[in-house]
């Protein structure tokens, strides 16, 4: 389609080089960091920090991949992780040694490096992130944490990652002009006449340092791309990199000057994000906007072909599968393949509410379908001013079967933000962070999604049992008693509310205690230059200096609670179908024997569940997230009377593969989930509850209170492929969306049903109770077929992927 | 599900499922109402639980956790346990005691008597989905109608909400029935299981004379009119049958769209389920060669072919 024949082979190549790299631990940044750190000790943190920034791009190793059109790696080789040793590093010294071991995300330690490693974490002890926070943390919240009705622990280990850069700022400007912003700014200082212009002065010199940093960085790589263009194996490569050279002189210096420039600025801004700090979700944003007006004038002036900007494109994003995170295993063990989340976001309408499909959108498209790569993580905005052209595209796509693009309303989400207080030019500019949190593309701070996980699954849990947690023996709040004690329905939901109350005001009060101590310990000069209005106020997005300053975290398990809530409801005290001591048993023993499961099936199959268009459970689900929000509303952010706009949280359910460890310490749950099990995922229905189609659950939804979740509310269907395999099947997707985003659905993405999801359905139904298998006039729910007949479906499925 | 069970004495029909978001039946997306009372006894039947109007009792191996409530509740000690499952046996009065003590859902009901309006409202839950594209709700299987009053009543539901309607029909009716049924349905899924009269008996228990008259009549009334062909391997795939079923549709239904229905074994442990005999053990899913040249034979006569609906 968009690419050329050639083209294809190198993306082809680079991409199996990629996937088949051993991955390494890189000791590179840590080291060029701590040296800095140690020699420039009596600077204020945030000068040290952007002094140790510049320090690690002036010495790390560079190289340029075979093939590649872009320079800028994170690392010293190709897909190795950098160590961020000032969030924490006590990992480090503990699972140094089993890296290699892990069953997955494996990494290896060069032996020279090993020691190295240990003596730079053992200088960090007692000075991370991590570190301080543990000082600080009250107590309470410390147990809210071990109870896991709440968690936290990656904005401690990681820092806050979630934002997006003004692109536009350095595409326009250049880094000079960055500098030169701040040096004006430096001079109209007076700290003799306001004595608070000490700290905007130690701000402006660390931001010109950030920036001189990225400028001698995009030197060496032009150097480097000189000497290698006089080695190069053919004269077609060496021109290559001396192309490679002339674009990094010129940016981002100065102000890019054609789309190849461009590219390659978007690039080093991005990536030196990720060098600067160790978050994830720091996401391209409106990449088709933005770039457009450099490609719109090298296409009207014949400098650009289409295949060209496409395969420059798929160099971009297999340069952001280049970054990897390495974690500790606490963490890796439950995101596997070790996700970054950069979000691209295509489509939508303009500031000015004009249809923003362009034909750099449809390249966007197209490139992601070269690469199929984890990264970025796209997201398709629908609007229905959009053309039909654009959301085929986007379903011929998602038939690829790699889960993207998401697809995300706009007619929800824009009278959303604007109800937050966002003006309606920036609403309409929102793009997606991370999984599918909407935010205004360079102008909100940190960390916009993604602070403290809230479980309402361990929440019910804990009122259940009376205000204790029966895994930790933790006690959260005191209640009468447990629900033995309980003889209405309503007392268990007052109950509940005394807990939710408890848990969101512990919530803000830890994301405070480490708002600060992310604030002191870990300022970003580079962040931000390129975050609207940092430059203007004279201080980093976490002081303030931000436009917007809207937070969400994610909740996690509503669905779960409102299903366990309505069987409680419906067989405890309606139907008096199972007496209460029962249940409570039966929850405590993890429904063990045969009474066990024959209650359990009960409370599977006899209680309404969310996902299945039915009112009252739908209703419920509702009504657990208002109990929160209620309270919620009342805290406002660590920003607040700092500048920004809004300082307020929102609700959000992006729960990422969060859904699977926060299930780990949830006892047994009275919709018959046993213990340990994952958490739902998002909104979607908890899996294998929905038992009547995708057009139940879209129903069940859009009963969410969706205008009030400005974080994004997610939701995953599965689909078999020969769904989308035709234009007619492609015409029932597009009429289904469009009809879910005119009833305020926000986000929904597809999975499509593998024959490796076939495989895992057979070994464990459990998991799979909505699987429906379609054929004319015929369907039936997968695991009802006999073990023959499914062997038959997925030799079918294999047959039309 | 707001269809319950109601007392026989109130006007309402038989069905056994309502599938919301079909794809493959009618164009669009739909909802499927599954009458019962087939007339037909097609040896490949698929829903073979469409075929009797008394309710039948499932079991459901594949859920049952096999506690053993079920037989120990059973009034009358009909229900066995045999090797992994259980066996119903003669005795059994389909007193339902079994579908209520078992949670698990291993014993179901089959067929429900419904009213006209509790479809209906389960119709109009998708009916913001159903607009995009004029699709609609669809009729399958059963006796057309079954009875009067009921499918009266639901179709004229549908039509006062702008609700379109197809139904898929054997075509096995008297030509009062059929009269009553035209001005009603926006789209006929009519099918066609064999040409040859003396192998249609064989096939499906009943003549096809009374059936190709009704095409013809529906045909005739200027009704949309889409003809669907399972194609059952070892039974109605001859060359013979295609090139007649070809010969007929050019004279009767020249242009005609077509849906080519290639055999599928999903149906087959539905009968295991209800202890039925399944009696099309040597069909067989044509492969997909056979099936591109039956459809350009039929495309040959001018017909609009697609594969599976």
């Amino acid at each position: 389609m968009g690419i050329s024949v050639k083209g294809r082979e190198r993306i082809r190549r680079i991409r199996e080089q990629s996937l088949h790299t051993k991955q390494y631990v890189c000791v590179q940044r840590a080291r060029y960091l701590t040296e800095a750190y140690i020699e420039y000790a009596a600077d204020p943190m945030i000068l040290r920090r952007a002094k140790a920034f510049s320090r690690v791009l002036e010495k790390m190793d560079l190289f340029i991949e075979d093939e590649q059109l872009l320079a800028g790696t994170q690392a010293s080789s190709l897909r190795a992780a950098a160590i961020f040793p000032e969030y924490c590093s006590q990992w480090i010294i503990d699972e140094i040694d089993e890296l290699e071991k892990r069953p997955g995300d494996r990494f290896f330690v060069r032996a020279e490096d090993r020691e190295e490693l240990l003596t730079i974490a053992r200088w960090w002890r007692g000075k991370t992130v991590q570190d301080r926070c543990m000082a600080v943390l009250p107590r309470e919240v410390k147990d809210a944490y071990a109870m896991s009705v709440l968690s936290a622990n990656g904005n401690m280990t990681s820092g806050d990652g979630h934002i997006m850069l003004d692109f536009e700022r350095i595409l326009t400007l250049g880094a000079e002009g960055i500098i030169a912003e701040a040096r004006e700014k430096l001079r109209g200082l007076d700290v003799a006449a306001n004595h608070g212009d000490y700290k905007k002065s130690i701000f402006y010199r660390s931001v010109i340092a950030a920036y001189e940093g990225m400028i001698s960085f995009a030197e060496r790589y032009a150097e480097l791309a000189e000497r290698l263009s006089g080695e190069a194996e053919s004269a077609a490569r060496g021109e290559e990199l001396m192309r490679i050279a002339r674009v990094c002189r010129q940016v981002p210096r100065h102000p890019a000057g054609n789309f190849y420039e461009a590219v390659q600025t978007v690039w080093f801004a991005h990536l030196l994000s990720q060098i600067e700090s160790n978050g994830h979700s720091m996401s391209f944003g409106r990449l088709d906007q933005y770039l457009y007006p450099f490609y719109q004038r090298d296409r009207e002036s014949g400098a650009l072909t289409d295949e060209e900007a496409t395969e420059l494109l798929a160099c971009l994003w297999l340069k952001s599968f280049g970054i990897v995170k390495i974690r500790p295993w606490s963490h890796t063990r439950f995101s596997g393949g070790g996700p970054t989340y950069q979000n691209l976001t295509l489509g939508g309408i303009t500031p000015d509410g004009e249809d923003a499909v362009n034909e750099l959108t449809m390249l966007c498209l197209d490139s992601v379908a070269e690469t199929r790569l984890p990264q970025p993580n796209v997201s398709a905005r629908y609007n229905e001013r959009n053309p039909d052209r654009y959301l085929n595209r986007c379903l011929e796509i998602i038939q690829l079967g790699f889960g993207m693009p998401a697809l995300h309303g706009d007619q929800m989400m824009i009278g959303s933000l604007v109800s937050r207080g966002v003006s309606l030019r920036d609403a309409n500019n929102y793009a997606i962070v991370g999984c599918i949190e909407p935010i205004i593309p360079g102008k909100c701070g940190y960390r916009s999604a993604g602070m403290s996980f809230t479980n309402f699954a361990k929440m019910l849990e804990i009122t259940l049992a009376g205000g204790k947690d029966p895994e930790t023996g933790l006690s959260l709040c005191s209640l009468r008693g447990d629900l033995t004690a309980m003889s209405s329905f309503q007392e268990v939901m007052d109950a509940y509310q005394t807990v939710i109350s408890r848990v969101a005001k512990l919530r803000v009060e830890g994301e405070n205690y480490i708002d600060y101590s992310i604030e002191e310990l870990v300022p970003e000069a580079f962040c931000s230059g390129l975050v609207q209005d940092c430059v203007g106020r004279g201080k980093t997005a976490k002081e303030g200096g931000s436009v917007y300053d809207m937070v969400t975290g994610p909740e996690t398990g509503i669905v779960n609670a409102a299903n366990s809530l309505a069987a409680v409801k419906k067989l405890v005290f309606e139907e008096r179908a199972v007496a209460a001591p029962e249940l409570v048993r039966a929850l405590r023993e993890n429904f063990s024997g045969m009474e066990g499961e024959r209650l359990r099936q009960m409370l599977v199959n006899r209680a309404p569940k969310f996902g299945n268009d039915e009112e009252e459970v739908d209703a419920l689900a509702n009504t657990v997230y208002q109990m929160f929000i209620g309270q919620q509303k009342l805290y406002p952010t660590a920003r607040a009377g700092r500048g920004p706009i809004g300082c307020l949280s929102y609700p959000c359910t992006a729960t990422i593969s969060g859904n699977v460890p926060s299930g780990v310490h949830v006892g047994a749950t009275p919709e018959g989930r046993f213990a340990g099990e994952p958490l739902t995922e998002g909104c979607s229905p908890y899996h294998g509850t929905d038992r009547k189609g995708p057009t139940a659950v879209l129903n069940s939804v859009a009963r969410m209170p969706n205008t009030q979740i400005t974080g994004g509310n997610l939701l995953n269907l599965k689909f078999s492929p020969e769904v989308f395999a035709d234009q007619a099947g492609r015409e029932k997707m597009r009429g289904m969306i469009k009809a879910f985003f005119t009833m305020d659905g926000w986000h929904v993405q597809f999975n499509i049903i593998s024959t490796k999801t076939l495989r895992d359905a057979q070994a464990h139904p459990e998991e799979y109770r909505d699987l429906v298998v379609r054929v004319a006039g015929y369907s039936a729910l997968f695991n009802d077929l006999e073990p023959k007949t499914q062997n038959d479906i997925i030799e079918r499925t294999e047959h039309e992927l | 599900m707001s269809c319950e069970r109601t007392a026989p004495a109130e006007v309402g029909g038989e069905i056994f499922e309502i599938e919301r978001f079909a794809v493959h039946d009618g164009g669009g997306i739909r909802t499927i109402v599954f009458f019962r009372g087939c007339p037909l006894r097609c040896l490949w039947c698929a829903n073979p639980e469409s075929q009797r109007r008394t309710p039948q009792i499932m079991y459901w191996r594949t859920r049952c956790i096999g506690c053993g409530t079920c037989a120990a509740a059973c009034p009358s000690k009909a229900l066995a346990v045999q090797g992994d499952g259980l066996h119903r046996g003669e005795g059994c009065t389909y007193c339902g005691r079994c579908v209520q003590v078992c949670t698990a859902e291993a014993q179901t009901w089959i067929g429900r008597h419904v009213k006209a309006e509790d479809v209906f409202q389960e119709l109009l839950r998708d009916q913001l989905f159903y607009t995009p594209l004029g699709a609609a709700s669809h009729f399958r299987g059963g006796r057309t109608p079954c009875p009067a009053g009921f499918f009266d009543r639901l179709t004229a539901l549908c039509r006062q909400a702008g609700i379109h309607t197809a139904i898929e029909t054997s075509g096995y009716a008297s030509e009062a029935v059929i009269d009553q049924v035209i001005p009603v349905i926006d789209r006929f899924l009519f099918d066609f299981k064999c040409m040859s009269p003396e192998q249609h008996r064989e096939l499906t228990g009943v003549e096809n004379a009374v059936i190709l008259h009704n095409f013809e009549k529906i045909v005739g009334a200027g009704c949309d009119v889409r003809v669907r062909y399972p194609v059952i391997g070892g039974y109605n795939d001859s060359d013979e049958n295609v090139v007649r079923l070809a010969e007929y549709l050019a004279v009767h239904a020249p242009g005609c769209g077509i849906d080519l229905l290639p055999y599928h074994s999903l149906g087959v442990g539905k009968y295991e389920r209800l202890q039925m005999p399944y009696s099309a053990s040597a069909a067989f899913s044509p492969d997909r060669e056979r099936i591109r040249q039956i459809q350009s034979r039929l495309e040959a006569a001018g017909l609009a072919v697609t594969v599976g609906g």
